[in-house]
């Protein structure tokens, strides 16, 4: 397998033009050579494609704190019957919730749910705009998970493992597929709302070297750290800097040959060219009236802009965390609001997407670290009730990228708390992500204390979800 | 075949087995080649699919010993083989994918197990893994040209070079020495006074006399401690989503005094993985315990205490596995070790050591059903330096007094609200309402003050005051830091597949049956435990240790998997040298740290040249024979150092509190489920510490670190990446304090007594590279001073392009 060595020892140049030559992409330094090849040559990373890549792109929209499934997308009646009852005692003996304790009561969801397209998927009155696309979504509807802690379970969403310390799918994609992009990063972040309770680790390039980490686009300020020029020194003064650096540096190159100076010189101009090609990404002005009205207005609905205009410059993988879905009381208002925010700017990005033709080789990926329980939390009143974390069963869904449309993959029981069938674990989703990008994910490995590490787990139990594929 | 069947059917075959017996069943004539023809493909020297094979004698033992054992001798009804054989599921029958076996084959079998499965002793054993045999001082390889070795390594490295045809590299000129020195013994660029001297020092032993002066100096512990705090995982926070800050440093004063006064590695080991339990222990033998105190801690509310204990034990286990025995011991968390002969049984035997520890968390007590967790771990008060415990002080008294204010301001409206008693009343506030004056606390007050006095101003100031005083005395901590403990008695259990629910076997403290016996008059608890891995006969343990020297002073360890001595690891590039080296340390260095480093400086290997040449690069393009020094780019805290050093800005008082130099605004906002996290910036000299010292908060550190591939420190990392990025290049140019460095070199060059703008700019250069530049790089740097000054009609603008230009070289940020 790739075992990528990056601890930085140099190369003469003739062993980099050799591997230039040979375009293996593979070993030594092959992320350095990613950078300063010329575009499109070395488009590909460090594992082998086990075939043409459905999806170039990911856009992978993390609700932060686990939206109410059985609020949005699971529509059970039967629940609804036995609202405000004691719930079943298997639903809480020998079980443990963050907050709920004692003998809770069950919550039917007060809203109205409408079957959409010729899908008939239901979805709730709360999300009406994102109704009308679901022809264009897949939904897993039996997704578990083994952590029911915020932290844990958002590393282990992004991770695959529940501790801190691992690269989240965005860099082992980095890794993995390379960069097509010259002038951006290739994994992008953006946070709306409070940082989410993972921390950076979420997008983190854990014992990947750190060129794969998730850059965060800052809300405020510059938006990229360090981007800015400090005070005093302009564009042009910049490039005078700049000039005599590499002059330096080139002088040096030519007594002392060394691949890691040669990268370093592409990696000044790469930054000077980001010092250009972040503020005209982040400049909204050029779109048409029309297009931003699609997403309509707000924070998150700026950001589904932005990815779309990554992913259309090239960029691999983009992830929107969206904050505030925690709704352990005051759901109902907490939840409109959510919604709100999210349902117009989604529908918009995946419409844009479509009429642009970017959706069939853009895989969006909607989820959260984990459900809501059937249960009711808190206050009674209807103002007042929320839902507790639930591990056992939730919903999550995925569009573009060779997902078919229409699609709906498991299935829980009448009250929404157990799956009842085809159970799904990330590391499924994970290996189904890799796979839309042309990745066999037990090929997509790298080496770190003793064990080829990989995204999904060196226990062998993941599996492609191919009942959603296209 | 439902089992009742099958229960005949063995009834049948037993006679049939019976019958063979009698006949005379010979086991290489008749048992061996069935297994050879249906069972070696997969479960042979080759494949040995789950741990087992039936290759030899050896292999046989082994299946006899595992958990469940292969075979039941004189009862085939109750064999796994027999079973696995027999099973009615396709996918579970053996051999797997293939024809079962006949009838016949079966019967043998059957009747080989009912005579008692004899299977003679072929003598074949496979020869023993390298490293765990004990290391043997070999005699110096005689080389030709003996005269280019200065030290025993050096005989090593050159009799490798010569049989590949290869002749090692000439001396690098004086200064980069003393550049390369300054840099791998304290982690400081040498000033031009500084070179000069050594250069110019005739006396034969100059070098010795630096490198001594070097091993001396209160940096170099700064510098070391860098490489073990990355093994101990040590942070200023706990991890996970809360992310609470933590008071550990204490333990990361002791790692950087520890390694200034030479602690023999031995002690060291002792000292930190089980001070606490030796006799009489000193407060700083507790402190140094905080290594296995440094595992994350998770204070997300809900969270399950014991699970989060669990993962803290599995952690020390690793850790321990990885620093000192250089294995992969995590991989029999689940299942038997794939590759080394490590079982699941003996991993959970090592877990038992650690598995005495208190929770380190429990769930909030206050009666309001709340969820959060509190931390209740172990701590240990350590004296403090006054200076801080004056600064405490001060912020106590603040924080008494704005809390006394607070109260008093709340009480009336306390009283109001309750008498009134209205049915609109938050059920939580409520609940607060009631409790009673005497036992409410200042959280009640500013949870009722929040819901009563939200737009009150008088209110709302005290409220800011306190919350000012409480940040000022997370900067000024308690004198406490958090150490080991072994408070209770659990039982340990094998956990199948690592799962926690799932219990197997009991078992008690030991240590791996394939190492070094475990003493009887050791105590079976950390303190043996630590005796056991530093004792003599433990292959593993020196090697592993001046692996880890040699990796940070040549850029490579001798064996490159610095992390896997097992079967899977690398093999070492100079396998007697590093025997050589492992037992040098232990027997005649006596686990002397600074003499081993002080060894391998003065080697002739180590003052190679790193320039390339084209046949080694034919021969040994990685450099693995050593026939240069390879150069590398320094780690985040060393450039730094170096940046502030050079703009003369460099603080050099050591230890206490973590720094809070400059970042930019946001980087620790508030996450969800944390409390508002502000960064307090350091004023004055506390903004320019060493790297060493800045705070480490592992879900946001500081950034431009995290941009030079310094890691979160939330699990052990023997080696850093090194990677080569475009953000790099943006805060070497853009990150305040890097320009501030710029500033103040820049002033330096422009205040520098050397005649005219070519002296200048020679000593700026000098200063950065510890080089003269030649007159291309003269050039260049008086065009940009020149180019700057007109288009900024500034002298000081020329200074600064210059400054910079300095500072982003790539050679500045290398090690040459």
């Amino acid at each position: 397998m790739i075992a990528m060595d990056s601890k930085g020892q140099s190369n003469s140049l003739e062993l980099s033009r050799r591997a230039f030559l040979s375009c293996s992409g593979m070993g030594l330094g092959a992320v350095a050579l990613n950078l300063i090849a010329p575009p499109g040559m070395f488009a590909r990373g460090a594992f082998p494609l086990a075939k043409p890549a459905k999806a170039k792109s990911v856009i992978f929209l993390h609700m932060v704190g686990a939206p109410s499934q059985l609020d949005l997308f699971e529509d059970k009646p039967e629940l609804r019957r036995f609202d405000r009852k004691l719930a079943p005692k298997s639903f809480v003996e020998g079980k443990r919730f963050a907050f709920l304790r004692g003998h809770p009561k069950l919550l039917g969801s007060p809203y109205q749910f409408s079957r959409f397209g010729q899908s008939g998927a239901s979805i709730s009155e709360l999300l009406p705009e994102l109704g009308k696309l679901s022809d264009d979504m897949s939904f897993v509807r039996s997704m578990t998970t083994t952590e029911f802690n915020h932290g844990p379970a958002q590393l282990l969403a992004h991770t695959g493992v529940n501790r801190i310390g691992n690269p989240s799918l965005g860099a082992w994609a980095r890794y993995g597929l390379g960069s097509v992009t010259e002038n951006l990063p290739g994994y992008v972040v953006f946070v709306s709302g409070v940082l989410p309770g993972g921390g950076r680790a979420l997008w983190g390039n854990g014992f990947l070297p750190s060129v794969h980490q998730g850059v965060e686009f800052r809300n405020q300020g510059e938006p990229v750290l360090f981007l800015n020029n400090p005070t005093g020194v302009d564009r042009a003064r910049r490039r005078r800097i700049i000039d005599g650096i590499q002059a330096l540096n080139r002088s040096r190159l030519q007594s002392v040959p060394d691949r890691e100076l040669l990268t370093r010189i592409e990696q000044y101009e790469l930054a000077f060219r980001m010092q250009a090609s972040v503020p005209e990404l982040m400049d909204l002005s050029k779109e048409p009236q029309s297009v931003r009205a699609l997403y309509g207005k707000g924070e998150f609905a700026e950001h589904c802009l932005y990815a779309r205009r990554l992913v259309e410059r090239g960029t691999r993988f983009v992830e929107l965390f969206n904050a505030s879905w925690d709704t352990h009381g005051n759901q109902d208002r907490q939840l409109r609001a959510q919604c709100q925010k999210v349902d117009q700017p989604i529908a918009g990005l995946l419409t844009d997407l479509k009429q642009r033709g970017l959706l069939d080789e853009t895989l969006v990926v909607w989820a959260s670290e984990f459900g809501r329980t059937p249960m009711l939390q808190g206050d009674e009143a209807p103002d007042k009730c929320g839902r507790d974390h639930h591990k056992e069963a939730f919903t999550i869904w995925l569009a573009g990228g060779g997902i078919k449309g229409g699609g709906s993959y498991g299935s829980t029981d009448d009250m929404g708390y157990w799956v009842t069938e085809d159970p799904v674990k990330f590391r499924d989703i994970h290996a189904t992500m890799l796979h839309q990008m042309g990745v066999d994910h037990r090929e997509a490995t790298f080496r770190f204390q003793g064990l080829d590490q990989r995204l999904t787990g060196v226990e062998d139990d993941a599996n492609v979800l191919e009942d959603l594929l296209g | 075949m439902n089992r009742r069947f099958q229960g005949v059917a063995l009834c049948f075959l037993g006679f049939l087995a019976y019958s063979l017996e009698a006949g005379g069943l010979e086991f290489e004539e008749d048992v061996k080649p069935i297994l050879k023809t249906h069972c070696l493909a997969c479960h042979g020297d080759e494949k040995k699919k789950g741990g087992l094979s039936f290759a030899h004698w050896i292999d046989y033992q082994e299946a006899l010993s595992r958990d469940v054992p292969l075979l039941v001798a004189g009862n085939p009804a109750e064999s796994l083989l027999i079973e696995r054989i027999l099973h009615s599921d396709p996918q579970e029958r053996m051999p797997k994918g293939r024809d079962p076996l006949s009838a016949a084959e079966i019967s043998t079998i059957e009747a080989w197990i009912e005579a008692g499965a004899k299977w003679d002793d072929d003598g074949w054993r496979p020869s023993p893994h390298w490293a765990f045999v004990d290391p043997i001082r070999a005699r110096l390889p005689e080389v030709e040209g003996a005269e280019w070795c200065r030290t025993e390594i050096d005989s090593f490295v050159l009799r490798r070079l010569q049989d590949l045809g290869l002749a090692p590299s000439p001396e690098a000129g004086r200064a980069q020495l003393v550049r390369r020195l300054y840099f791998d013994l304290i982690g400081l660029p040498p000033s031009v006074d500084e070179v000069d001297a050594v250069v110019n020092d005739l006396r034969g032993d100059a070098y010795e006399r630096l490198v001594d002066r070097l091993l001396a100096s209160p940096a170099f512990g700064e510098k070391w401690a860098r490489h073990w705090l990355d093994l101990a995982r040590y942070a200023d926070s706990e991890g996970y989503q809360r992310d609470e800050l933590r008071n550990v440093w204490p333990y990361r004063d002791w790692v950087i005094g520890a390694l200034n006064r030479d602690l023999p590695f031995d002690q060291f080991t002792i000292e930190q993985l089980a001070g606490d339990l030796l006799p009489e222990a000193r407060p700083d033998q507790i402190v140094a315990t905080g290594f296995h105190r440094n595992t994350p801690v998770n204070l997300e509310a809900g969270t399950n205490p014991d699970d989060d204990y669990h993962k803290q034990i599995v952690d020390r286990v690793n850790t321990t596995g990885t620093v000192w025995l250089g294995l992969t011991v995590g991989c029999a968390q689940c299942h038997d070790h794939k590759y080394d002969p490590l079982s699941s049984e003996e991993y959970y035997q090592l877990f038992a050591f650690f598995n005495r520890a208190p929770l380190e968390t429990k769930q909030k007590g206050d009666g309001m059903g709340s969820a959060g967790m509190v931390y209740i771990g172990p701590n240990l008060t350590v004296p403090m330096d006054t200076r801080i415990d004056r600064r405490r002080l001060t912020w106590v008294r603040e924080q008494k007094e704005a809390a006394e204010r607070l109260e008093a301001y709340v009480e009336p409206f306390w009283s109001k609200a309750e008498s009134e008693n209205r049915k609109d009343q938050d059920k939580q506030l409520r609940k607060r309402l009631i409790i009673s004056l005497k036992k409410r606390t200042i959280e009640d007050y500013r949870f009722v003050g929040n819901a009563l006095l939200e737009n009150d101003d008088t209110y709302q100031r005290w409220r800011a005051r306190l919350a000012h005083a409480e940040l000022m005395l997370a900067r000024y901590p308690v004198a406490e830091t958090r150490v080991m403990s072994d408070r209770v008695d659990r039982e340990s259990f094998v956990l199948r597949r690592g799962n926690r629910e799932s219990r197997g076997k009991r078992v008690s403290p030991a240590t791996p049956r394939f190492l070094h016996g475990f003493p009887e008059q050791y105590p079976k608890n950390r303190v043996g435990l630590a005796k056991w891995l530093v004792a003599r006969e433990n292959p593993l343990v020196a090697r592993v240790a001046v692996n880890r020297l040699w990796a940070e002073l040549f850029g490579r360890g001798l064996v490159r998997t610095i992390d896997d001595f097992g079967k899977t690891g690398e093999k070492p590039s100079h396998p007697e040298l590093l025997d050589w080296l492992a037992v040098t340390f232990v027997v005649d260095d006596e686990w002397s740290l600074k003499r081993t480093i002080r060894r391998m400086v003065l080697s002739a290997t180590y003052r190679q040249q790193t320039a390339e040449r084209s046949l080694g690069l034919k021969v040994d393009a990685d450099n693995r024979f050593l026939w240069r020094h390879s150069g590398h780019r320094f780690d985040a805290e060393l450039i730094r150092d170096q940046l502030l050093s050079l703009g003369g800005l460099l603080s050099d008082r050591m230890g206490g509190v973590p720094a809070y130099p400059w970042q930019p605004e946001g980087v620790w906002r508030s996450s969800a489920g944390a409390g508002p996290m502000s960064y307090p910036v350091a004023e004055g000299e506390d903004g320019y510490r060493r790297g060493i010292y800045t705070v480490w908060r592992r879900s946001a550190h500081y950034p431009s670190f995290s941009n030079f591939d310094a890691p979160d420190r939330s699990l052990c990392v023997v080696e850093r990446n090194r990677s080569n990025t475009p953000l790099q290049a943006l805060t070497l140019m853009n990150d305040a304090v890097y320009v501030e460095a710029a500033k103040a070199f820049a002033r330096r060059i422009e205040q520098h007594a050397s005649d005219g703008l070519r002296g200048k700019l020679g000593w700026a250069f000098r200063t950065a590279l510890a080089r003269e530049p030649n007159r291309e790089e003269l050039q260049v740097l008086e065009e940009a001073y020149l180019l700057e000054s007109r288009e900024s009609k500034s002298f000081e603008e020329g200074f600064f392009n210059v400054a910079t230009i300095l500072l982003n070289l790539h050679e500045t940020i290398c090690r040459n």
